[in-house]
């Protein structure tokens, strides 16, 4: 079953290791949410990260700049396609806005991300937490599932695009998963996306490997 | 005339053909195409490369009097996060192992 479901997932919204040198830059946007990552990859298994997240919460403010490792827990590499499992461990002090009931508190910063991908198709899922060290039960998470197709294929130097859709669950924010259809745009070494949920929020990605 | 044709298709196919054909597993993107052209293009013997992802292949070119190891290029390609399938020399590229050092100057 696992092997099922990541064979129908793909590349994701960050890349969390890529190569043993390699530096990669991402961020994202919503009205509600940004999530920011810069991440150094030390060994072809394992990067050195820092994040920023925001997340906007009806009970309290996520506010939180946090360090972390990725690590690659497993790849599958095949001719043409390439799938993996990753898991993100860390922590980080959220500094809640003046008008939060939250208060400014050490977070943890755990994660777990699977995607798998060919030029054709891509698909990837991944699930990050926020868990309070004081209250267990305290939680705040971001779920996503994405699916994405090539409509061609481009080579190196060619511009690529891919038609997304996404479904978002971050039940401290919004009682309802949110689905969005988007567009990647691929050029080298560049990446954005663009897209407007059904609810009518944006949806901004840009990621950048050096 | 027939002399002139034969030298020009001879070195068109003089600079088209690369030294070494390796056969990679796991290559499916442009930042795939960046990790592995970063790791070969740092090696000393290597002149050119060339990542054609649509055949998951990269084509290496080697320099003059020098030569690059099987073991290199597994290494070299674990290191980018793939996976070597094969590896084919052409008939005119050098011994396989060991790599060969850069000549003195």
């Amino acid at each position: 079953m696992l092997f099922y479901i990541l064979l129908t997932l793909n590349q994701a919204f960050a890349h969390p290791v890529t190569f043993k040198g390699g530096l990669a830059v991402t961020s994202i946007h919503r009205p509600k949410m940004t999530m920011s990552q810069v991440n150094y990859t030390v060994h072809r298994n394992v990067a050195v990260a820092t994040s920023y997240v925001r997340m906007e919460n009806p009970a309290g403010d996520l506010n939180m700049p946090a360090l972390h490792a990725n690590i690659l827990l497993k790849r599958w590499n095949a001719l043409g396609s390439q799938g993996n499992l990753y898991g993100l461990i860390g922590a980080g002090i959220n500094t809640p806005s003046l008008s939060s009931t939250w208060t400014d508190e050490l977070r943890g910063f755990v994660g777990v991300q699977a995607d798998y991908e060919t030029q054709k198709i891509y698909t990837a899922a991944n699930v990050i937490g926020f868990p309070s060290l004081n209250d267990m039960n305290d939680l705040p998470y971001m779920a996503r599932y994405r699916f994405g197709i090539a409509p061609y294929i481009a080579k190196y130097d060619e511009f690529q695009i891919w038609v997304v859709g996404q479904v978002e669950y971050m039940p401290t924010m919004q009682d309802t998963p949110i689905v969005t259809p988007m567009l990647r745009y691929f050029y080298r070494t560049v990446l954005w996306e663009t897209g407007v949920s059904l609810d009518g929020t944006y949806w901004f990605q840009m990621m950048a490997h050096f | 005339m027939l002399l002139g044709l034969w030298l020009s298709l001879s070195m068109a196919f003089a600079e088209t053909t690369s030294d070494i054909e390796v056969l990679v597993k796991g290559m499916v993107c442009s930042f795939c195409v960046q990790g592995v052209e970063k790791k070969f293009s740092g090696e000393d013997a290597v002149e050119k490369v060339e990542v054609k992802l649509d055949e998951s292949k990269v084509l290496l070119w080697i320099k003059d009097d020098q030569s690059l190891a099987d073991d290199t290029i597994n290494r070299l390609i674990k290191d980018a996060g793939y996976n070597v399938e094969s590896i084919t020399r052409t008939e005119t590229s050098s011994t396989p192992t060991p790599d060969t050092p850069p000549p003195a100057k």
